[in-house]
């Protein structure tokens, strides 16, 4: 086992979502707070995927915002190679340059106004990774090579490219300043199937050549099957079951992991008639109390509903968030 | 399938203009009373175009330039538009992808629902009131009269797509467009809502045209599936068939190209190059650049719809040759 290249310790954030101070005190209304992500740990080895999948609501994204900086943690820790890291609040360029993000939508993600050459060529530049345009100019074209473009591309604007080809820009400029950690937050959602599977090869493809880690966010099961080695299952703020790949998707521990495997729809589901999982994601504003999914889930007794589960570890190296699996029940 | 159908589609093009690009060529389609018809194919391919054209809500610039569309015997594409408002809340029903752009935000749903029931002018108050009860019950919305004097935003996205649903029942419709309905939605919503829609046609024998880009989801609702290429339908046939032994080489290609659960691959399958873009001048079959099974004459000649004996139709001179 390689060391871990990016560990989250009790990793939490909360927005703050109350009433302006006058409304409050009209109404009499106490602060609201929003937990999107609630005490999430997890360790990602080096030029490893871990694939994180839930449900719109879960904190999936909230998480990859922590992670990548944009918006800083409000409980628990990051490491990076074993040194803590805030990129949000502190001037760390050496884990700027190594931390980069791909987001889900290619066409919000790239600025319009300006070309792919100067899209992808910024990082060189603010990084001093190219320090004369010349330089910028070769390696943006290497880099647009590798991503299965043509150096050519570098002066046309975005629109004039389709989503999977938008989405190859923006991962080329992930790779500008020769990133060790790439957070991928769903970056084929907003694909079609056949050029879904172009990006999901090309992301391979670079992992090995590069030997970069990834994040990736996904709400499609199957595509984090495809893609991860270890994955990490959310529901309401919280990570309900992390294993490896092969033990969660053959031999999931957690009631709502086996419900989303079953509801997930697939070419095998033919024909097959099943009883979709009853009710929807609580509020994440006002989670019920005890385990969250104790409203959904089948198994669901008195203690699921008052205690909430710790994160324990079981057989085969994952942990699983829950009451009636630590009881040896299910 | 020997009921009459309810939709039956010949030859529908429609181009972009009144001689520019074709988007649709030649699409031949029916729906029988209570069948789940699938349309998939990728961005592009016409899904939305062949739904908008048969609820008539064409806009310009997009054109019919050819076919004919019938609805129970009768021919709907030569309507005027007053008498196809009609029919559209009465025998046509529609379900959008997106349920919080199809609700008006500033009215409750009771307030929408009513007023697409009390359309007809039949129904007194107390009745309609009723009558939208008993349509949100319907498509499993729990205590509905409560939920009559919510708005749009106090609903989650599963529960605003039943309300379109809901909606789109008012009219007691023979046919339903849902156009991508599961799209906005996460799957333990889409599921129920899929089997919703298939509740919807064994309980009141409504015909269903689901257009959706994701072969999950047919493979989960849909009897029959038509696949479109370019534009043209390049197979048709029951989804069990088309899904799990696809004759055309696109189908074929986009089932593989598709991650499943457990297939442990290295790497997915993928067709090489991208669809043309519309208006793009390819001879032949459309597919043909792309294909591995091309033969000379598929460069030349345009495929025609070729029916088989296991109930599949597929246009495609390789599979023909075979």
């Amino acid at each position: 086992m390689t060391t871990a290249l990016i560990t989250t310790e009790g990793l939490s954030h909360t927005f703050d979502v109350s009433l302006p101070l006058a409304a409050r005190i009209i109404r009499q209304q106490p602060r609201h707070y929003l937990h999107a992500v609630t005490d999430v740990s997890f360790a990602v080895p080096s030029q490893r995927t871990f694939g994180l999948v839930g449900e719109s609501g879960c904190g999936k994204s909230t998480l990859a915002r922590c992670l990548s900086g944009l918006i800083s943690p409000t409980g628990g820790k990051i490491r990076f190679e074993g040194r803590p890291i805030d990129l949000a609040h502190t001037p760390d360029p050496a884990a700027r340059r190594a931390v980069q993000m791909v987001f889900q939508d290619p066409f919000a993600s790239l600025n319009p106004r300006w070309t792919v050459g100067e899209t992808v060529g910024d990082p060189l530049l603010a990084f001093g990774l190219a320090t004369t345009r010349g330089e910028m100019r070769s390696q943006v074209g290497a880099l647009l090579v590798d991503v299965g473009l043509s150096a050519g591309d570098a002066i046309r604007y975005p629109h004039e490219f389709s989503g999977g080809q938008r989405q190859r820009i923006a991962i080329a400029r992930a790779l500008a300043s020769r990133p060790a950690f790439l957070i991928c937050d769903e970056p084929t959602s907003a694909l079609d199937v056949s050029v879904q599977a172009h990006v999901l090869n090309l992301m391979r493809d670079l992992q090995q050549e590069h030997g970069l880690t990834y994040l990736f966010i996904s709400h499609n099961l199957a595509v984090v099957d495809h893609m991860a080695d270890e994955v990490g299952v959310m529901y309401l703020g919280r990570m309900v079951e992390r294993q490896v790949k092969a033990h969660l998707f053959s031999a999931p521990r957690h009631p709502y992991t086996r419900l989303l495997i079953d509801a997930a729809p697939s070419i095998k589901s033919l024909g097959r008639e099943s009883i979709p999982m009853a009710g929807e994601t609580p509020s994440s504003l006002s989670p019920p109390p005890g385990c969250a999914f104790h409203t959904r889930c089948p198994y669901a007794d008195a203690r699921c509903r008052s205690e909430v589960p710790a994160f324990l570890a079981t057989d085969g190296g994952g942990s699983v968030a829950c009451h009636r699996v630590e009881e040896g029940k299910i | 399938m020997t009921s009459a159908p309810v939709l039956n589609i010949r030859g529908l093009s429609v181009s972009l203009g009144r001689n520019g690009p074709l988007v649709l060529q030649q699409v031949d389609l029916h729906v029988a009373p209570g069948e789940l018809l699938g349309v998939v194919g990728e961005s592009g391919a016409g899904k939305s175009v062949t739904g908008a054209a048969i609820s008539g809500l064409l806009t310009p610039p997009l054109v019919q330039v050819a076919g004919e569309i019938w609805f129970e015997g009768q021919r709907i594409d030569t309507l005027g538009s007053s008498e196809m408002r009609r029919l559209r809340g009465a025998g046509i029903g529609m379900v959008f992808q997106d349920p919080l752009a199809a609700l008006n935000p500033v009215f409750t749903i009771g307030r929408q629902l009513t007023q697409t029931i009390s359309v007809p002018h039949t129904l007194n108050r107390a009745d309609v009131q009723r009558r939208a009860i008993s349509l949100l019950s319907e498509v499993g919305i729990p205590a509905p009269e409560e939920r009559l004097s919510s708005y749009p935003h106090e609903l989650s996205g599963g529960m605003r797509q039943r309300v379109v649903i809901a909606m789109a029942l008012a009219g007691n419709p023979r046919l339903i467009i849902a156009d991508e309905p599961t799209t906005a939605l996460d799957v333990s919503i889409q599921a129920q809502i899929l089997a919703l829609l298939r509740e919807l046609t064994r309980r009141l024998g409504v015909a269903i045209l689901l257009i959706t880009h994701d072969m999950g989801v047919i493979a989960e609702a849909a009897d029959r599936v038509i696949v479109l290429y370019a534009g043209r339908v390049a197979e048709d046939g029951p989804a069990v068939e088309v899904l799990t032994r696809p004759r055309h080489p696109y189908t074929r290609g986009l089932v593989n190209s598709i991650p499943e659960i457990g297939a442990g691959l290295e790497r997915l399958q993928q067709i090489p190059g991208a669809m043309p873009s519309v208006g793009a001048s390819i001879s032949g079959c459309a597919f043909h650049p792309r294909c591995e099974d091309a033969l000379s004459v598929c460069s030349q000649t345009q495929p025609s719809p070729t029916a088989r004996a296991d109930g599949v139709t597929v246009a495609c001179w390789a599979e023909a040759a075979k």
